[in-house]
Formats: structure tokens, C-alpha cells, sequence
């Protein structure tokens, strides 16, 4: 075990794990370019993947907690496809969207920076009931009230039209890869550890000088952009959206996923899309019992693992790493 | 039209206001957030309705036996999970967590065992509205006011005038100093679970008649009913009771002046302002309450 670890810990194996990883991903669908039930679910993987990894700017690292994704991710998918069904270009349409996402959500931050816990919980969960409602009873002939928005265009890039799953997957796949690198570039910038510092003790780095409620609305609108082009992929991927997509739960699953990867971590909300997509689509096989077992998972998982799998995971690595021989030599020699 | 919004509003804001108090239950004594309330009220109503209809108990027993039987549960659910958590260095937001987990649990088991049609609850009391000039009030909603006028008249003297209530006071608010002159605080964080799980399911079981039992039935009024805690004073009895009647009547009116379809959500944007502006709620929470 050691010895593996010792392996992995060399940059270069992880260098040719993570290009071995990558082309896996690249060449798979095109392997298996029959099934389109597999293909559908990686669009919604990838989709859930960008989601998360806002979302865990705003709660792994900022601290925030919010169950109201879902009220994000839906003015993410309404806009986009009220835009593009308008007759704007769908790109622009998905960057406007996720852009009046954003500004929702630095709004709702003037309030929620001053917020913990619980009422900030509250807040958001009323955010995302107030969203779904205004999608149901608002102005239906926008919204199309409870039989949501049909025939929305596909994505359009440069004059090719990504009708198929296939070459939706690699659009997606793209974003998942760019947004995944735009956050590891907040993450490590001052604002990113400000934010970890704000999570730690807001009172002392208060007196450092940092405004809390800056660094905490910059979460809320970055984690909010991430909802948006989120939901506004999902938008054009299956075509059609109906207030019932946007519920309560699919917040509480967002979190769930957030929770069961490990937050504030650059693998977590991966890991976490990854496994809670798999469980669903395993339980399918249980019928009913799909979300009792959904609901005692998480229970469990918060018994078992309280960082989530990447945290634990983390945990035990720095603990083997400790344990290398070599290492620690070479650390005491340079202390010499 | 206004006294018949009044009457219906004090009669929902009655229900808001049992909901608080287990939410200001559970916040002053263990300082957590339940997510479970609502499925507590769900299920309280769906017990109740097996022992009263399906076992062909009288009402009273019945409402009795349900009544014992979660508090039962909320005695459990502390014990069994939330201090087990908390032993384990779990922080506020996995008990978030771990009772949101537990709400879907309970609200797909409720699906399973008696299915999602609604249930109609017979009133004991019979359907025949009272007339009173051009209002018409119907029994189940003076009964919805009276048995809660009832309850906070026996917390508030279970809470001011006896051993028990006033160790959950003292624990409530000095754990260690309250352990040093021989309070069992453990045990009373869990009366207090247990008290909360209590006032749910008395909620559940009175507005089971007029609006049938399903299992989503707890999942907005959970909310309505935390939000009437938070506009009263988070954590301080009295306050859930007034912020209990307030977002009643506001939330009634609101649906009869303006559209019934925007009820709900008018009722969030108030609890959004009422957090905004005055996060202290009406009754500002005293350190010594």
C-alpha cells in the first residue's frame, strides 16, 4: 500500500493517470455511439458536474449553505429558453441566461451575507419555492405555467447544429473542463482563500481587513453562474422544461451530491455527481423505494463520512504520506 | 369577507404558530434546525387517522395514543440520531443535512405504507358550518383555535411552573452550569425533541380534516411554520405564537385580496423581508427567556 502510494504521490504518475482518465472520457462515446440512454445520462453528469462545482464555491468553501440551487438552475433553463426560442443565437442566449442568474443571485446576497445556518437555509429554500411558483403561476405565457416550455432549439455552434447526443456530450464536456479550470483559478486566487478564511473565523479575518459581505456575495453570484449555464444546458439538451424539473428536491440532491463528494475539494463535487447519478439510476430498479433508500443514504453517509468520500479520501492520504520514511528524511534533512 | 379572512387566517396561523413553538423548542434548547417537522406533522396526522379509522378507536383515545406514539418518536430521533451525530463532532449544517435525509425518508415511507392518494379524516365534530351574521366558521376551525390555545396554556405552565419544565429552561441555557447542579441535560434536550415532535403531529392531526392526509402534506407548512418562529423572535416561545397568527391572517388576506395562486409566494417574500429587516423578529430574543 505504501508503495502505491509513493507511486501515486509522484506528479508524473498523476500526470499520465489523469491524460489516461481523460482520453477514457474522450474516446468512450465514441465506443459505445449506439447507446443513447448512457450518452443522455453523461449530458446530465456533465451538467450536474458544473452545477456542483459552482455550488461548492458558495458551500465548501465559502461556508454558505443554500438549498435553493434549484431557483438558480431554473432561471438558468427559463431564460435560455425563452431567449433562444426568441430567435437570439443559443450560445449568447445560455451566456445571458447564466449572466441573470448571476445577477439574482448577487441580489439575493444582499440579504443572505448577513445570514447563518439555519435562516440562511430557510432563505434559500423560499428563494427556490419563490422561483418554481413564479415559473407555475407567473406569467404563463412566457413560462407555459405547469406544461413548461416545448421545441427549444439546440444548441447552434458556428452554423453546426448539435442535434445528437454525441456531439452534445462533447460541448458539454468542453464546459465542464473550462469551468472546472475557472474554478480551480478562483479557488486558488486571494479571493478564494479569503473566502476559506471568512469560512474558518469570520471575526478575525474581519479585522484583517476582508468585508464579509463582498467576498460572500461574490460566492453567491459565482455559484449562481455556475447554476445557469447549468440549467441552461439542460435546457438544450432535453428540449423541454416544465416547473416540475426545478423542485425542492433537486436542490436537496444538488447539496446531497456536494455533501457525498466532499466539499471544498477540487474532486468532490465529481466524485459526488458521479456516485449520487449512479446510485438514482441504480435504484430505478427498486420502484418505490428508490428515495427511501435515497433518504437513509444520506443519513448514512453522514455517519460514516462526514467530509464526503474526497475529503476522507484526502484524510488518509496525508496520513500515508506521513508514514513514508523517505519523506519524512528528506523533510528533516532540509530543516537541518 | 374580512371576518371570514379572519377567522380562516387565525384558524391556518394557529396551525403556524404549533409548528414554531417546536421549531423555538428545539433551537433553545439544542441551538439546531430540525428539517424533520413537517414529516413529524405528516406523520403524526397519518398515526392518528390508521388508529382512528382504520382501528375504529374513539377519537379521543386515539388522538391520545398518537400523540404518546410521537413522542416517542421524537424522543428517538434525538437520541437515536441527532446526539449520536453530535458525538461524532458532526457541525450544524450535517444535522441540516442528516434531518433532511431523514425527511425524504419519511415522506417516501409514508408512500409506501399508506400510498400518496389523500386520505379523508373524518372531523369528529361534524361538517355543519356555524353561522354567525354573514360568517360562517366551521367546527374543526374552533377547535383548531381552542386546543391551541389549550397547548400553550399547558406548555407555558409546564415551562414557568414545574421541575421539569424549569430544568429544560435552565439547560437550555447554561448546558454545563445546568449538568453541575444535577439537571439530566440530556435528557432534557430530548423532552424538548420529544415536545416539538408533539406540537407537529397535534398541528397534523387538527388540520388533517380539512385539508385530507398525504405525505407531502408537512413540506410547505414546515417552512411557513419555521418562518412564523423567525417573525416572532427565533427561539423565544411567545414569539412563535404571535409570528404564528401574523403570517396566518397576512397569508389569508394576501390570498383573498389579491390571487390565491400568489399565496405562497408572497408568504416567502415576507419571511425574506422580515429576515432583511428584522432579523431580531418581533419580540426581540432575550438571553434570559
Amino acid at each position: 500500500m505504501n508503495k502505491i502510494m509513493k507511486m501515486l504521490s509522484v506528479s508524473k504518475v498523476q500526470h499520465s493517470i489523469a491524460l489516461l482518465l481523460a482520453a477514457i472520457v474522450m474516446i468512450y462515446p465514441i465506443l459505445f455511439r449506439e447507446s443513447t440512454y448512457i450518452q443522455l445520462i453523461i449530458c446530465t453528469l456533465g451538467i450536474y458536474i458544473i452545477v456542483n462545482t459552482g455550488f461548492d464555491i458558495l458551500f465548501g468553501y465559502s461556508g454558505q449553505i443554500s438549498i435553493g440551487q434549484a431557483g438558480f438552475y431554473a432561471i438558468g433553463a427559463y431564460f435560455s429558453a425563452i431567449f433562444s426560442k426568441a430567435g437570439i443565437p443559443v450560445l449568447i442566449s445560455i451566456l445571458l441566461a447564466a449572466m441573470i442568474a448571476a445577477a439574482v443571485g448577487f441580489i439575493l446576497a444582499i440579504p443572505c451575507s448577513k445570514l447563518v445556518h439555519h435562516f440562511l437555509s430557510i432563505v434559500t429554500i423560499g428563494f427556490g419555492e419563490i422561483v418554481r411558483l413564479l415559473a407555475l403561476n407567473g406569467p404563463t405565457k412566457l413560462t407555459g405555467g405547469a406544461n413548461g416550455i416545448g421545441g427549444i432549439p439546440p444548441v447552434n455552434l458556428f452554423g453546426l447544429k448539435l442535434t445528437s447526443n454525441i456531439s452534445y456530450l462533447y460541448f458539454v464536456l468542453a464546459l465542464v473542463i473550462l469551468f472546472l479550470i475557472i474554478k480551480n483559478r478562483i479557488v486558488n486566487s486571494r479571493v478564494g482563500r479569503a473566502m476559506l478564511a471568512i469560512k474558518c473565523n469570520p471575526e478575525a479575518s474581519e479585522s484583517f481587513g476582508m468585508k464579509l459581505s463582498k467576498y460572500k456575495s461574490m460566492a453567491f453570484t459565482a455559484a449562481a453562474f455556475y447554476a445557469g449555464i447549468g440549467g441552461a444546458l439542460y435546457a438544450h439538451l432535453v428540449r423541454f422544461i416544465s416547473p416540475e424539473s426545478f423542485s425542492g428536491e433537486q436542490s436537496s440532491m444538488f447539496l446531497v451530491m456536494i455533501l457525498v463528494g466532499g466539499m471544498g475539494t477540487f474532486y468532490g463535487p465529481v466524485i459526488g455527481s458521479f456516485l449520487i447519478i449512479l446510485v438514482t439510476e441504480f435504484l430505478q430498479t427498486f420502484g418505490t423505494y428508490q428515495m427511501l433508500i435515497y433518504g437513509a443514504l444520506i443519513i448514512f453517509v453522514l455517519f460514516v463520512m462526514p467530509n464526503g468520500i474526497a475529503g476522507t479520501l484526502r484524510n488518509k492520504y496525508y496520513h500515508l504520506l506521513n508514514k513514508l520514511p523517505e519523506r519524512v528524511s528528506k523533510q528533516s534533512k532540509e530543516a537541518k | 369577507m374580512f371576518f371570514q379572512l379572519l377567522i380562516g387566517g387565525l384558524a391556518v396561523g394557529c396551525i403556524y404558530a404549533l409548528i414554531g413553538l417546536g421549531y423555538s423548542l428545539i433551537y433553545s434548547a439544542s441551538g439546531l434546525m430540525s428539517f424533520v417537522q413537517g414529516e413529524i406533522f405528516m406523520l403524526g396526522a397519518y398515526v392518528a387517522y390508521t388508529i382512528y379509522v382504520g382501528l375504529h378507536i374513539p377519537f379521543l383515545i386515539a388522538v391520545l395514543i398518537a400523540i404518546l406514539i410521537m413522542f416517542v418518536f421524537g424522543m428517538l430521533l434525538e437520541r437515536g440520531m441527532i446526539s449520536p451525530l453530535l458525538r461524532r463532532g458532526s457541525k450544524q449544517i450535517h444535522i441540516v443535512l442528516a434531518t433532511i435525509g431523514l425527511s425524504i425518508f419519511l415522506k417516501n415511507f409514508a408512500m409506501i405504507i399508506w400510498g400518496s392518494d389523500v386520505k379523508n379524516f373524518p372531523s369528529a365534530l361534524g361538517e355543519d358550518p356555524i353561522r354567525m351574521g354573514n360568517v360562517s366558521i366551521s367546527p374543526q376551525q374552533i377547535a383548531i383555535m381552542a386546543v391551541t390555545f389549550i397547548c400553550m396554556v399547558l406548555l407555558h405552565f409546564f415551562m414557568n411552573k414545574t421541575k421539569l419544565g424549569t430544568s429544560l429552561r435552565a439547560a437550555a441555557q447554561d448546558p454545563m452550569a445546568a449538568g453541575v447542579v444535577g439537571i439530566n441535560v440530556s435528557l432534557t434536550v430530548g423532552m424538548a425533541w420529544a415536545l416539538a415532535a408533539v406540537l407537529s403531529a397535534i398541528a397534523g392531526i387538527l388540520l388533517a380534516p380539512i385539508y385530507g392526509v398525504y405525505p407531502k402534506m408537512g413540506a410547505i407548512l414546515s417552512t411557513k411554520g419555521f418562518a412564523a418562529a423567525v417573525l416572532g423572535g427565533y427561539g423565544n416561545m411567545y414569539g412563535a405564537i404571535i409570528g404564528g397568527l401574523i403570517f396566518g391572517v397576512v397569508e389569508t388576506m394576501a390570498a383573498g385580496y389579491i390571487a390565491s395562486s400568489f399565496k405562497d409566494i408572497i408568504s416567502f417574500v415576507v419571511l425574506i423581508l422580515v429576515l432583511f429587516i428584522m432579523p431580531h423578529g418581533i419580540l426581540k430574543v432575550k438571553a434570559d427567556d
